[in-house]
């Protein structure tokens, strides 16, 4: 079906099709819509700036867990510190409000213990359910994944434990 | 993220992706296809939308960033040819292009994020009705709490 068949409402439903602009009327029509958006940024609420941020790193979030590779600074700590830091609170009164020790979310941030379930769960309900326990475990998971993956000493020390192996034809592996 | 088949009565969810246009997709990307020139955009960032069921491309969408501006600019949005009109099989395409470009915004820029559209004036009415794009000027725009709707409605709500 040609273009000018459509209707503007299915046009809507299917297509962006700019206007024609020269460029001196975009530079225009772009001022125009950064002083707009310069007010509206003025009025933005703390709620909605908090909103903002809080889906910024939801997205990111999504999105690393979506990816094939893992990025040794990307692990959980790392976003965990994000979550603490778009709040703007103290780490004590984080700590207080997921009811977990402070020396426990110290070690946390620092990588140097490892979220267990409840964790996730009570990250989930402290977002009011934003971010998922079920997103926060995969996290966890990416870094083990990578772990079990490359800890070679790990490896070495496992692969003498193993007495037996399958015998598997080696032409259809 | 998903799109309705129309095909079904009543119409079924199908869930949809939407990835990065490659240089093999190119060729895919004709005008009597997608009835305009991609191969012209190609400075631009290009995404295109799909079923997680097939490998056609329903959909294709070209992006500026304006990071001094935190904004994103949709240049341009087509569906394929055979998915326009009254009898097209799929809908929320054009919908779920503009929601994904939102995320991309936010994902960029948080709670300052927004994107621009330059629509033919005959269409303005029919975005801003659809998809609650706000008037900034000569062009429509998005950001902050409607911005975060369309991306509820078009690519985080599920069926």
């Amino acid at each position: 079906m040609n273009l000018d068949e459509l209707t503007p409402e299915e046009l809507a439903d299917g297509f962006m099709i700019p206007a024609r602009m020269t460029p001196e009327q975009k530079r225009r029509a772009d001022q125009e819509l950064a002083a707009i958006r310069q007010k509206r940024f003025t009025e933005q609420s703390e709620q909605d700036i908090l909103y903002g941020r809080m889906l910024q790193l939801k997205i990111h979030i999504e999105d690393y867990i979506k990816q094939d590779t893992f990025d040794p600074n990307k692990d959980f700590s790392y976003f965990l510190r994000s979550y603490i830091d778009i709040q703007h609170k103290k780490k004590v009164d984080i700590a207080s409000e997921l009811d977990i020790h402070q020396t426990k979310l110290s070690q946390l941030l620092s990588g140097r213990r490892e979220p267990s379930e409840d964790i996730f769960i009570r990250l989930e309900f402290h977002s009011n359910q934003f971010i998922s326990a079920r997103d926060w475990f995969r996290l966890s998971m990416k870094q083990q994944e990578h772990a079990i993956m490359t800890n070679a000493s790990l490896r070495n020390k496992e692969k003498k434990h193993v007495k037996g192996h399958l015998n598997l034809n080696a032409s259809i592996r | 993220m998903y799109l309705l088949n129309k095909g079904s009565d009543p119409p079924v969810p199908v869930e949809a992706i939407i990835e990065p246009v490659a240089i093999s997709d190119l060729k895919k990307l004709t005008k009597k296809d997608f009835y305009f020139v991609w191969k012209d955009f190609l400075e631009t960032e290009l995404w295109k939308l799909r079923t997680t069921e097939s490998r056609e491309i329903l959909g294709v969408m070209s992006l500026t960033y304006y990071p001094l501006e935190y904004r994103i600019e949709i240049n341009l949005i087509a569906s394929r040819r055979d998915n326009t009109g009254s009898d097209k099989q799929y809908d929320r395409v054009a919908g779920c292009l503009i929601g994904w470009a939102c995320r991309l915004a936010v994902k960029e820029y948080a709670h300052l994020a927004g994107i621009s559209l330059k629509p033919k004036t005959r269409l303005v009415k029919h975005y801003q009705e659809k998809y609650g794009m706000l008037s900034g000027g000569q062009q429509l725009y998005l950001d902050g709490r409607p911005l975060y709707q369309l991306i509820e409605t078009y690519i985080d709500h599920e069926p």
